[in-house]
């Protein structure tokens, strides 16, 4: 093609990161090039680092056990002092109902997990694009016991490998079988790898149930904590701890 | 802008794409990483820049006056100026920003990329294949499955103009 002024690809590169993602859903059918340049991880590593000026908004999500119903809420872009805001009900973000959890934003994408009685169903989900990706099923077998469980998950970006995991915890406890122990089985997800690694790991006897009444959790640098208050062996006395999972 | 050579200011030649010459001080191109390479290491005192039009060198060599006379007390001239700087038409803007990325002006470059950005953000996209003189590699079906899988991507006031 005939082009005097043909830009050279690390200018285009540079003029493109600046631009908003909603811009470069479109874009990307610019032309070929275009749209693997988008789409490479460098890039959107790079547009990442160039997002601090846009607006951020915060996501609520409920989960009612008891009835099994979930809400959802987009708080506004301004809060403004003084002002009562309005809780506006994403319905265009499309949110899948009767979610079980909802993890995140990390990158602006969500960890969503969804608790069905034959399985349970993962996926991350990146509103701005309205992209949608279901995970690979869990489906590394272990002897399956009897008793209850808690599924409790972190998503985060692994900075050493670029890639996006989720951690899944689970434990189970059976009083007849295991006594006051609790059992706790961990695999990690990779997004590149697209698939499940099973982990071995160690939690002392107080478990990690109180991890899922995590007080907050959060994703920093590529270590996942939980803050979670949980009764001392001695005295039961409450316990503050920090659990971490390094990506 | 610190010089090697003693007292009296050296002068340089810069040759634009009509050959239009422009004489300046050289402490003033050494803000170009590329001129800054060539001034030190070969001595010259012209140097041709046969791909930039004689209308952008006249634009960069404007902003690299301002540039060098910036203190802490002008900022906010200076920042006034830098956005009547790229208040251009957007073929102009595009011409500049390629020079500039050529003569590695690297503060220029940021903001000039940014001015870019902000004003083919919400272009449509025939008006940025016009802008950028490409030509869609795409079949028709490919580009119908764009705007099914990302419609709103599509909506609202896309503005088809190029400038």
């Amino acid at each position: 093609m005939e082009n005097y002024r043909s830009l050279p690809d690390a200018l285009v590169t540079k003029i493109l990161v600046r631009l908003p993602v909603e811009s470069l859903a479109r874009f990307k059918c610019v032309r070929k090039n275009w749209y693997s340049l988008i789409t490479t991880s460098s890039f959107v590593r790079e547009h990442l680092n160039h997002l601090e000026k846009n607006p951020t908004r915060l996501l609520l999500h409920f989960h009612d056990i008891r009835s099994q119903s979930s809400t959802s809420l987009l708080l506004p872009e301004k809060i403004l002092p003084g002002v009562i805001s309005l809780h506006e009900k994403p319905s265009y973000l499309q949110i899948p109902a009767q979610l079980t959890e909802i993890v995140g934003p990390v990158d602006g994408i969500y960890f969503m997990y969804k608790k069905l009685s034959s399985d349970n169903r993962m996926a991350l989900w990146n509103p701005t694009l309205r992209e949608f990706r279901p995970l690979q099923p869990y489906n590394i077998k272990i002897s399956m016991p009897r008793g209850h469980f808690r599924h409790i998950f972190g998503f985060g970006f692994d900075p050493l490998s670029q890639d996006y995991k989720v951690v899944y915890v689970m434990n189970y406890w059976n009083q007849e079988e295991y006594g006051n122990i609790d059992r706790v089985f961990a695999a990690v997800y990779s997004l590149g790898k697209d698939c499940w690694r099973n982990l071995a790991c160690s939690f002392d006897n107080r478990g990690p149930s109180c991890m899922e009444n995590s007080l907050c959790s959060t994703c920093v640098n590529g270590v996942y904590y939980w803050s979670t208050l949980s009764s001392g062996a001695i005295a039961l006395q409450p316990v503050l701890l920090i659990r971490y999972f390094n990506m | 802008m610190a010089s090697s050579t003693t007292g009296e200011k050296k002068i340089l030649t810069l040759k634009g794409g009509d050959n239009e010459e422009f004489i300046l001080e050289e402490s003033l191109v050494l803000q170009s990483e590329l001129l800054k390479n060539m001034v030190k290491e070969e001595r010259v005192s012209s140097i041709p820049l046969p791909s930039i039009k004689s209308k952008t060198l006249v634009k960069i060599i404007e902003y690299l006056k301002k540039h060098a006379e910036l203190t802490p007390s002008n900022k906010e001239e200076f920042k006034n100026f830098e956005k009547e700087f790229v208040n251009v038409v957007l073929e102009e803007l595009l011409d500049i920003t390629v020079a500039v990325n050529y003569l590695k002006i690297n503060g220029l470059l940021e903001f000039c990329c940014q001015a870019v950005a902000d004003r083919i953000k919400d272009k449509s996209v025939e008006a940025v294949r016009k802008i950028f003189r490409i030509e869609s590699d795409f079949t028709p079906e490919e580009e119908s499955e764009f705007r099914k899988e990302t419609p709103e991507a599509f909506e609202g006031d896309l503005d088809d103009t190029t400038n």
